[in-house]
């Protein structure tokens, strides 16, 4: 038989069994989705197909040979090529040098030619139709959506017949979603065979074939894509189903400015931004990836200094770092959980903590009681999945531990909530839970600036829609002119509104 | 989630980096009795804290910086110039004295803490030029070995209080100390910075504020260290510090503190210095020449970290298979 097929694979972490008895399948020239809620056990069965993990028990044929890969490079030679849930690169090579980690091109001797390392990187820009990236530039200064692409094409430049795409399309944003989207079906016509995860819905179901369904580490239904509907996956995945994605909500700013930002300039990074977020508030942002979003963040949130004034509740404030951020009530969730938001080498107990540290303590002492309250508290709001909480953060499934990160943040009940992708890698249960609870933070009379790649997110839950352009606000979009159709008109430069 | 019923079994944790060195401990105190079974009592446990007590010191404000993911080795200039100013102007004020010393442990730590969190400079280059100035000034006070220090603050540092040595006492307070820290915002933020930098600094800890805290503990405990070196020594000696560098980093490298920060803490950096000073002692008594001491400590010193990291390895097995 052609293709995957997996019989009752098994894996445990400790007391956790993150796989239990799973069988799955999946043939050349399809691209099949595997679906479930966060810790449902995706990651770790992606991991035992490439080869970076071992299952305890159960075996896997491909083109009906039995499988046994003890490392990634043995699944690499046998053409499975895999995007990771958290990426990989190396942040201190070049791009090129990442695409073509262990795998230079041949040049004479045993140095590397640079030269010949750009022109193999740009040829493959150019017959993938990638022109924003620099083969040359160091992998740390490309912001996370190019990094995901950087990614993807290093996998996919080895050519190998079987991809598999861990949450490949979380980092990307809308333009780059639907580039991925076609390549995976071009990919797919050449007979080759796509593994494609993602906890969106609309795009899983317009590209893929077929559909596995895993929940709680157990393989619970296969199913062909457009014979299902929403509703039915969605209660495959959670068990139940779910009421509405969106919340019901009634707009409730007041007209009082709760932060305005006046002509906030970074060099080649931000162009005079001016904007005000009101009190009850839910201000959108949006347009395509690069135009200034990140950094505006960062500056709102003293990480990055900007020129220009930020004032709060009509006073000005200076920020130098991100604790005084903190101390005048404005949060970031920032958009990298792995390198700027966690410490994944320690505990989730101390990972929530952290930002909270001078409110629970006094004199510089912890108030133990106080502290684990909270933590439990936040633990409980967001479902967090976990062992205990004196794991490690790493030991937690992707979209638990972006939960550990909003958590953390909303133990600080801030005034001002900097939102970057909050629902990166979440599952969909959780995200309308999140929806929710952002809604209820603008009721509660404080304000959330919302950035997000998934333009439903964008209509479903702002007040208004500040849509940016070129480093600096093209448009904003209010009430009915919110629409996908108008954001991503204003997001290449196109008015939405008719001249006169 | 299910859990399954031999993976429980196994959950009882165990933090092999610091059982290693306590169990390596605990061999060498038996195989101590044996040999001489004098040495098991309070008498050499005292002899022990005296001659420990500088380096425990030094070595636990090591600990600190070598968690934020540091490296202090201006401890050596720290601890010599201490022993200097406390032979040489003791005898006028003691109390003067010492809190020169501690002035000057702070402001060094201050200085760089400052280098390294502001201009961001690399730790080890910056601690070593602030070594060799103060190795240069010590050498300035005090031309050799010897000086003055009153007998009466001799004494009280080898009183013994009820049998038990004063020195075990302080001790006891570093490592109380230790624990309360461990405990405070400022605990969690040294590990968090040792573990990912950029991460802490994201999550509102003021990086520049807490590493210069840091250093001036380290430069603190440093001074200190040299004060009760020419305490229980009753000499000061502007070489003293350069020996204790690389025994204050060994000890706690041997405790389980990790060179790549987030990982240790100063319990297992006194059990660490005690395992140092035992070596010699152990083979002074087996009838080994003292010339094999050193070779001893440096192979203790791979065999201790190949342990902890084999064991955390092992422990881990399933976690790096990430990698
Ligand atoms: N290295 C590890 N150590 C301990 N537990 C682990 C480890 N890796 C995964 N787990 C656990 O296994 C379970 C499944 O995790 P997995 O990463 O496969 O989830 P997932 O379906 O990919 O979720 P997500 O949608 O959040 O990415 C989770 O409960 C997780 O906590
Ligand atoms: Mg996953």
């Amino acid at each position: 038989m052609s293709g995957f097929v997996v019989k009752k694979i098994s894996k445990s972490f400790g007391a956790v069994k993150a796989l239990d008895e799973v069988n799955f399948s999946a043939e050349h020239g399809e691209i099949h989705a595997i679906l479930g809620e966060n810790g449902a056990g995706k990651s770790t069965l992606i991991k035992i197909l490439s080869g970076v993990q071992q299952a305890d028990e159960g075996t896997i044929t491909l083109n009906g040979k039995e499988l046994r890969f003890k490392s990634p490079k043995e699944a690499l030679a046998c053409g499975i090529g895999t995007v990771f849930q958290e990426l990989s690169l190396m942040q201190d090579l070049t791009v090129a040098q990442n695409i073509f980690f262990e795998h230079y091109p041949k040049s004479k001797g045993i140095i590397i030619d640079k030269k010949l390392l750009r022109e193999k990187a740009l040829e493959l820009f150019q017959k993938y139709d990638i022109m924003d990236i620099d083969p040359d530039i160091r992998t740390n200064q490309l912001s996370l959506s190019q990094q995901q692409m950087v990614e993807i094409i290093k996998v996919i430049s080895r050519e190998p017949s079987i991809i598999i795409l861990d949450e490949a399309t979380s980092a990307l944003t809308q333009n780059r979603v639907h580039w991925l989207l076609d390549l995976a079906r071009k990919l797919a016509d050449k007979n080759k065979m796509i593994l494609f995860i993602s906890h969106r819905l609309q795009e899983t179901r317009q590209n893929c074939d077929r559909v596995t369904v895993l929940r709680n580490g157990r393989d619970v239904g296969v199913r062909t894509l457009n014979e299902v509907d929403n509703d039915e996956l969605v209660s495959l995945m959670i068990g139940r189903k779910l009421s509405a994605y969106f919340p019901e909500w009634k707009p409730m700013a007041s007209e009082q400015p709760q932060l305005e930002a006046k002509s906030l300039t970074i060099d080649k990074y931000l162009n005079n931004v001016t904007f005000t977020l009101r009190k009850g508030e839910v201000l959108g942002v949006g347009g395509l990836a690069g135009q200034g979003q990140v950094p505006l963040f960062l500056a709102l949130a003293g990480i990055r200094h900007a020129t220009g004034e930020i004032m709060l509740d009509g006073r000005k404030i200076v920020l130098r770092n991100p604790g005084d951020a903190l101390e005048n009530g404005i949060t970031l969730i920032p958009e990298d959980r792995s390198t700027e938001g966690l410490i994944q080498t320690m505990s989730i107990r101390i990972n929530l903590l952290l930002p909270s540290l001078s409110i629970f303590s006094k004199w510089g002492f912890l108030n133990r009681k106080q502290s684990e309250r909270a933590i439990e508290e936040a633990i409980e709001r967001l479902e967090i999945k976990m062992g205990s909480s004196d794991d490690m953060v790493m030991s937690l499934s992707g979209g638990n531990q972006q939960k550990v990160l909003i958590s953390k943040y909303l133990m600080l009940n801030p005034k001002v909530f900097l939102m970057l992708d909050p629902t990166r890698g979440v599952d969909v249960g959780t995200k309308s839970e999140m929806f929710r609870l952002v809604r209820k933070l603008a009721e509660e009379g404080n304000s959330v600036l919302f950035y997000s790649t998934d333009l439903s997110e964008l209509t479903g839950i702002c007040d208004r829609v500040m849509v940016m352009y070129d480093n600096s606000v093209f448009d904003t979009l209010v009430g009915e002119e919110i629409t996908k159709e108008n954001i991503l008109k204003a997001s290449v430069g196109e008015s939405i509104r008719i001249t006169q | 989630m299910k859990i399954n019923e031999a993976a429980r079994a196994g959950k009882l944790k165990i933090n092999w980096s610091f059982a290693v060195p306590c169990i390596v401990l605990a061999m060498l105190i038996i195989a101590m009795g044996i040999l001489k079974p004098a040495t098991l009592s309070l008498y050499f446990l005292g002899i022990k804290c005296d001659i420990s007590v500088s380096l425990v010191f030094v070595a636990a404000g090591q600990t600190l910086v070598l968690i934020s993911e540091g490296i202090d080795l201006s401890v050596g200039g720290v601890m010599s110039i201490a022993t200097c100013i406390m032979a040489t102007m003791s005898e006028i004020s003691l109390v003067g004295a010492i809190l020169l010393c501690l002035v000057i442990g702070l402001a060094v730590g201050c200085i760089n803490g400052l280098l390294i969190s502001k201009l961001k400079m690399q730790p080890l280059i910056t601690t070593l030029s602030t070594w060799t100035v103060l190795g240069g000034c010590a050498l300035w006070i005090l031309k050799t070995d010897g000086g003055y220090i009153p007998p009466a603050f001799t004494n009280f540092l080898i009183h013994r209080v009820g049998g038990i040595p004063v020195t075990l006492l302080f001790i006891i307070a570093v490592l109380i100390m230790w624990f309360f820290l461990k405990n405070t915002a400022f605990g969690y933020s040294v590990y968090a910075i040792g573990s990912n930098e950029r991460a802490a600094y994201f999550n509102g800890i003021h990086i520049t504020k807490t590493k210069i805290k840091i250093f001036c503990i380290s430069g603190v405990c440093a001074a200190l260290g040299g004060i009760m070196y020419a305490g229980i020594n009753a000499t000061g000696s502007p070489t003293v510090g350069e020996s204790n560098i690389m025994m204050s980093i060994a000890a706690a490298v041997i405790g389980g503190t990790s060179l790549t920060g987030g990982r240790g803490g100063v319990t297992g950096t006194v059990v660490g210095v005690f395992i140092l000073k035992l070596i010699s002692d152990i083979l002074v008594f087996a009838g080994i020449t003292s010339y094999y001491t050193s070779l001893c400590q440096g192979l203790l010193l791979i065999i201790c970290v190949a342990i902890g990291s084999v064991s955390t390895l092992l422990k881990n097995r399933r976690r790096l298979e990430y990698d």
